[in-house]
């Protein structure tokens, strides 16, 4: 009880920062981050498979705590502004519909930022999933999840949960998203759901993680690159949720806890990289003068602690293996593959296509995303400065050097041991799938006839890499710079434009990634992938 | 312990196996295209050129440029390990996923340093680069996709099927992998020295690595089960080097882009086969 009581008091105290922060505004952002990081501190200790206290407006359990971890972290780094913060956080651990339509709706309303109309669509369809849930009767979760819902019902549940999610989602961020459906579909909705339920939810998630992954690896500025990772992500933790659905519907507990758990380490995930990326950023865009990429440049060099932050939540978006985001999203492919080797998980042909659409897709997030970490990083950090502004970039305040620093130190030690994320994560995976997820051990994940060792794979990295090394160390022969061809400082910029306008320009910027070998690559394996299912 | 031995033996194979078979593809390239055909060793004798010299090193160039060719060796080098090869009983469990991201680091660490020095035009321009990058990617897509034949993401997984039914899907997802396989390995031109020779050597073992995999999804005969004798080993390390030649040669042959079209051309005949008698029966 005492983490509740220290929840709530962190909620009232980011809700008395807004004013505050009106009449002293210098030191409100370091007083923003101390309090979130006692949240998470509270949030980490909170009883792990405690639930509501029946009765009480407010209560924690497994789900609002791995949600308010993530929350709470890319809040401490400036994601959300402190009143809607206090209201979001109150809206997690609120135990009962109005509680929660209240304060999701108000922290919507805030950051909506005149954009009413978004949130005014979410709150109803949030309002509607609730009443669909609830009615006649009592509209505190405890009663809501006795009553399983039914008939029409049944049929309207997933659709308004769904746009619930993403208008919400859209304004308050993907955590919200993956909260709501969460809280909707797999825990108020009862034990026993449709497998249908999860074709719009695993649909859905993963057109926005594509759509998103197109614009981060696409867009011209920093601040945009970083928000769209983050939908991204939440797009893949969706997907996750979808799959959950479908072997819920198929009666399989396992897989139903590999769905969730991947999609709340990609939550938790996000909410250190994420983090880290979003400080890095907003110090980099300060130091720069600027969000254009193509003013950027060199800012390692000015900026290293900065830097290396930028580019571990890079790594860690592209999914490289070693970084706290590959994890989630071997997770994820573990819970689609399994999801498609069950049969279809029961539900036939359509959901089996859609599973297999699932893989094709997540390949091509990890993919955009990837483009879009070599080109952000190698557009602001490296090569020459191009713009004045850039050249003489100031590093960070140490507050934020500070923050970085312990943020990347959390993200390096979670991407080589993976396991201490998944011990925030299986509460809120044994809440909403009744078991915890399985063979997700201290130094390995294990999968059927291989695994990912995390250590391990450092060690052979770093053994062939450091061997390498020794080989060619001693400084190199000194060379002019390749400038393209180009004469001057800002010779580099014919980079400048860089990946983006392959990316950019519509339709046909999706050629090179979608051309050649590579599609029929894929396509013939897909078709390779429908004859083996063809054939059982 | 044997599977940690086998990993040692696997080890020492790759490394062996990487520049000899590159020697032994610019042979069969020579001769398809009539010209000159060099020794098998030519390889090998290229890369202790190259390590003879030193490394070069931009003005301007920082720590990326700098450690870019160990990263990029030492990515490379851990998946061509966690490929199966002569067996999949080895110490460290062979994993499609593990596999594709170390490939795709060890591309995108060389685009870094192209950036560090002066941008995409040294990698090769824009369009190449984001084919370079977003390739390995893809090949976890499509991997995924034979994977799902396989019955999951471990390479040590028994298949699902048996004779027949088992093979062919496998068969063509090895097939339609050669094309990711047949790409170019050699390293962007922005280095020189010990550098390229190391950014080249990764080359070698990223293909060493996509033709294990499509031999261990398309053809995964003779290899040595777990707690194999030592002639089992000899047997496995026997098709694996066949399976390496065999796959390599036709890779080298048919070209790339023509393996590509006429493996897409083969698989669409095979599936409107398959879905005939399927309908029939």
């Amino acid at each position: 009880m005492a983490s509740l009581f220290v929840l709530l008091g962190v909620a009232v105290a980011l809700m008395a920062l807004a004013a505050v922060g009106r009449v002293a505004p210098r030191r409100v952002g370091v007083l923003r981050a101390g309090v979130c990081l006692v949240g998470v501190g509270a949030a980490l200790v909170a009883p792990p498979v405690a639930t509501f206290e029946w009765g009480a407006i407010f209560g924690v359990d497994g789900l609002s705590g791995v949600v308010l971890v993530a929350l709470l972290l890319v809040g401490a780094c400036g994601a959300v502004r402190p009143l809607g913060l206090g209201l979001l956080v109150l809206g997690v651990l609120a135990g009962d519909a109005v509680g929660l339509v209240v304060c999701v709706g108000g922290a919507g309303w805030l950051a909506s930022r005149g954009d009413w109309r978004v949130v005014a669509g979410g709150v109803v369809c949030l309002v509607g999933a609730l009443v669909v849930l609830g009615w006649p009767g009592d509209l505190r979760f405890a009663a809501i999840r006795v009553l399983p819902p039914g008939g029409v019902a049944g049929v309207l549940l997933p659709v308004v949960a769904v746009g619930a999610a993403a208008l919400l989602g859209r304004v308050l961020g993907g955590v919200v998203a993956v909260y709501v459906l969460g809280r909707l579909l797999l825990d108020l909705a009862g034990p026993v759901t449709p497998g249908w339920w999860g074709v719009p939810v695993l649909a859905g998630g993963m057109a926005v993680a594509v759509v998103m992954a197109r614009r981060a690896a696409a867009a011209q500025e920093l601040g945009v690159v970083v928000r769209a990772v983050g939908d991204a992500v939440a797009g893949l933790a969706v997907a996750g949720l979808g799959v959950a659905l479908l072997a819920r519907g198929a009666d399989l507990a396992p897989l139903v806890a590999l769905g969730v758990g991947g999609s709340l380490l990609l939550m938790v995930g996000w909410g250190v990289w994420g983090g880290l990326l979003l400080l890095a950023g907003g110090a980099v865009e300060a130091a720069a003068g600027t969000g254009a990429l193509v003013r950027m440049g060199g800012l390692l060099r000015r900026m290293p602690m900065t830097g290396l932050a930028l580019l571990i939540g890079l790594g860690s978006a592209a999914a490289v293996p070693l970084t706290p985001g590959f994890a989630g999203v071997w997770v994820l492919l573990q819970a689609l593959l399994a999801a498609a080797r069950s049969g279809g998980t029961g539900a036939g042909t359509v959901v089996l296509a859609l599973v297999a659409g699932g893989v094709a897709a997540a390949g091509l997030v990890v993919a955009l995303l990837g483009v879009a970490a070599v080109r952000v990083g190698g557009l602001a950090l490296l090569g020459g400065a191009r713009s004045a502004r850039a050249g003489a970039a100031p590093d960070a305040p140490g507050g934020v050097r500070l923050g970085m620093a312990a943020l990347g130190v959390v993200a390096l030690v979670m991407g080589v041991v993976p396991w201490l994320a998944m011990v925030v994560v299986q509460p809120g995976v044994r809440l909403l799938a009744g078991v915890a997820a399985e063979g997700l051990g201290v130094w390995g994940f294990a999968a059927e006839g291989g695994g990912y060792s995390a250590p391990g794979v450092a060690l052979l990295v770093g053994g062939f890499a450091g061997l390498a090394a020794w080989g060619t160390r001693g400084a190199g022969q000194a060379i002019p710079a390749w400038r393209g061809g180009l004469a001057g400082d800002g010779a580099g910029d014919g980079v400048g434009a860089g990946l983006g306008v392959v990316l950019w320009p519509g339709w046909r910027g999706w050629r090179p990634v979608m051309s050649g070998r590579v599609v029929l690559v894929g396509l013939g394996l897909v078709l390779a992938a429908a004859l083996g299912w063809a054939a059982r | 312990m044997s599977g940690w031995l086998a990993l040692v033996v696997h080890a020492v194979l790759v490394v062996a196996v990487a520049p000899t078979l590159d020697g032994f593809l610019r042979q069969v390239g020579a001769w398809r295209r009539g010209e000159a055909v060099p020794v098998w060793q030519q390889s090998w004798r290229d890369l202790g050129r190259l390590w003879r010299k030193p490394g070069l090193m931009p003005v301007g160039a920082w720590f990326v440029f700098a450690a870019a060719p160990a990263v990029a060796i030492g990515a490379a080098g851990a998946a061509a390990l966690l490929t199966p090869g002569f067996t999949a009983a080895m110490g460290m469990g062979a994993e499609l996923v593990v596999v594709a991201g170390l490939l795709a680091v060890s591309r995108m660490v060389p685009a870094l340093a192209a950036f560090d020095v002066g941008g995409l035009a040294a990698y090769g321009g824009r369009g190449v680069a984001v084919g370079r990058i977003s390739s390995e990617p893809v090949l976890l897509l499509g991997v995924l996709a034979a994977a799902l034949v396989a019955g999951g993401s471990g390479l040590g997984a028994p298949p699902l099927r048996e004779g027949f039914a088992g093979l062919v899907p496998g068969a063509l997802a090895g097939l339609a992998l050669l094309a990711w396989a047949g790409q170019d390995p050699v390293g962007p031109a922005i280095f020189g020295g010990r550098d390229l020779a190391l950014v080249t050597a990764a080359g070698q073992l990223r293909r060493v690595a996509a033709l294990s995999v499509a031999a261990a999804v398309g053809l995964p005969f003779g290899m040595a089960p777990a707690g194999g004798g030592v002639e089992a080993w000899v047997v496995g390390v026997c098709c694996w080097v066949l399976k390496m030649g065999g796959l390599g040669v036709l890779v080298a042959v048919v070209g790339p882009r023509r393996v590509v079209l006429q493996g897409a051309a083969v698989l669409a005949l095979v599936a409107a086969v398959v879905v005939g008698v399927q309908g029939r029966a």
